[in-house]
């Protein structure tokens, strides 16, 4: 009996299982949901469209005709509002019903909101998708003054566009400096350094009370918790994402922060699995349930998804992360789970160049790499082996780090 | 500035229409190291065969393969 499978949402993770559903499943009815306009596009580039720096071309990544030739049926502008999942059924906002044996739910988030006065203000940017980058580059190319909030992955992204688009920008962060979770204040500095050269100020101790608008609804500036006032016809907001669940709603399907699946990217419901940035995977190199917002790891999850419908439990997913920044002239990488651990080791080498690496019951569970990447791949292996190393700090430390110098691996 | 499978690679401010761009982040481990090394000013052996002629990669500049 030939198998239906529906995936909701054509980010990375969704098209990716669709592209594996189509490989190992020649003969399978494939839909894919999106409520986007255009099918699945780069988008870890569109700052860089944003910036003004890459065309549109390049970003797409697949047209109409890529799901022809593989005989996979795209929706585009169309929204899932629920989930019958004893009738294994999906229903769309026109009321069509699709039925399916297997689902990916594959709807990854939306930018959440700053709670505060005039957040909607003309001027006051969010940034997801395709659509909000053509906003925000339109904006950032007839802005003088800049105001950019959410000291995170994707603020620097915001405080980058207005470095390239000659905006000069106040960064208004909640403590003493960007990235607190992952980076001490000395690899922070190396990157407060780098925004200053582009013309963005961090402003530390900071945050917004309220924006202030115009008698055209513009934004004019914002207001910060200690009562100063920053000045900005453009703002970017980045402090968070929330999950794209709404379409779960009474199907019994568990959530902790995102939807819970296990190493299989199998849900607590019979027939539904889920994949990317929503989900709160079994990670089995941690041994724990665990959340990671990157491209990478969004598009294994799809394609490991894809596999175990096709195949229930035939492969885990089991991938050391990554996620870097690229808009400097030194490189920065984040791996793994650099915000959590019960240990640490850091070392600054010199003006550009700092290391920390986060620890777990004596394991590398991630770290943060600034000037030089050649460790990457040996701190990644070990994260992966799991090997016990937290007491050999000099040796990881080291400006060039051997990991044939560690100590031999115990049996663990 | 590196070579080697005949192909190289360089900083480039034009991106081509047809080219193929990426972000670091989409390449596997190997391309990953091979692009850091080049950067880092090193000369390494082989290119691995994740990047490709044509390739546009979005890293601490925009490098091009050709
Ligand atoms: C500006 C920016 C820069 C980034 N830079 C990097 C980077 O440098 N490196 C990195 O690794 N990661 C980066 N990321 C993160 C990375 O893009 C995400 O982790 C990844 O794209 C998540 O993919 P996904 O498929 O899980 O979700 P998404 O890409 O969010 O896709 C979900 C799709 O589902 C659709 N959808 C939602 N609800 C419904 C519904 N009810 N019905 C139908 N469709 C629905 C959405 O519209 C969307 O198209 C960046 C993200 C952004 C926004």
């Amino acid at each position: 009996m030939t198998q239906s499978y529906v995936i909701i949402g054509d980010g990375i993770a969704g098209s990716s299982a669709a592209e594996t559903l189509r490989e190992e499943a020649p003969d399978a009815d494939i839909t894919v949901i999106t409520d986007e306009g255009e099918a699945l596009y780069n988008r870890i580039l569109i700052k860089e469209f944003a910036k003004g720096k890459l065309p549109e071309a390049p970003i797409s990544i697949h047209d109409e005709s890529w799901y022809d030739e593989r005989d996979v049926d795209l929706r585009l502008n169309t929204h899932v509002t629920n989930i019958d999942t004893d009738g294994h059924v999906v229903r769309t906002h026109e009321d069509e019903d699709l039925e399916y044996d297997k689902l990916l739910v594959a709807t990854g988030g939306t930018p959440t909101q700053l709670p505060v006065e005039n957040s909607d203000a003309e001027g006051v940017h969010h940034f997801w998708t395709f659509q909000d980058a053509r906003k925000i580059k339109a904006d950032a190319e007839t802005a003088d003054a800049g105001i950019i909030v959410g000291a995170g992955l994707l603020g620097i992204d915001l405080a980058a566009i207005c470095g390239a688009q000659d905006v000069e920008a106040h960064y208004l962060m909640r403590g003493d400096c960007w990235w607190r979770y992952a980076l001490s204040e000395a690899g922070a500095e190396i990157m407060h350094d780098a925004m200053r050269e582009r013309g963005v100020t961090p402003v530390f101790d900071s945050g917004v009370d309220r924006f202030e608008v115009g008698d055209d609804g513009q934004i004019r500036g914002a207001v910060d918790p200690n009562g100063d006032y920053y000045e900005g016809d453009f703002a970017g907001v980045a402090i968070g994402l929330d999950f794209n669940t709404e379409l779960l709603q009474g199907t019994g399907v568990e959530q902790d922060g995102g939807v819970v699946v296990d190493e299989y990217m199998q849900t607590s419901v019979d027939d539904v699995y889920a994949a990317g940035d929503l989900t709160r995977f079994y990670d089995t190199v941690l041994g724990e349930h665990a959340q990671n917002g990157s491209w990478g790891s969004a598009k294994e999850q799809g394609a490991i998804a894809a596999r175990n419908m096709i195949d229930a439990e035939s492969e885990p997913f089991r991938w050391v992360s990554s996620y870097s920044i690229t808009h400097f002239d030194f490189p920065f990488l984040s791996f793994g789970h650099p915000t959590i651990g019960d240990d640490h080791a850091e070392r600054k080498y010199s003006d550009t160049e700092w290391r920390r690496l986060a620890f777990k019951d004596g394991k590398i569970v991630g770290g943060v790499l600034i000037g030089d990447l050649s460790p990457q791949s040996g701190y990644k292996r070990l994260m992966r082996d799991e090997r016990v190393v937290a007491d050999q700090k000099d040796v990881l430390m080291q400006k060039q780090f051997d990991a044939d110098e560690l100590a031999p691996a115990q049996e663990q | 500035m590196a070579q080697s499978r005949e192909l190289r690679v360089s900083r480039t401010t034009a991106v081509p229409a047809d080219a193929r761009v990426r972000h670091f982040d989409e390449l596997d481990d190997d391309s990953q190291q091979y692009l850091a090394a080049v950067e880092s000013g090193e000369t390494p052996a082989a290119m691995p065969t994740g990047l490709a002629s044509g390739d546009v990669v979005v890293y601490t500049d925009y490098f091009r393969i050709h």
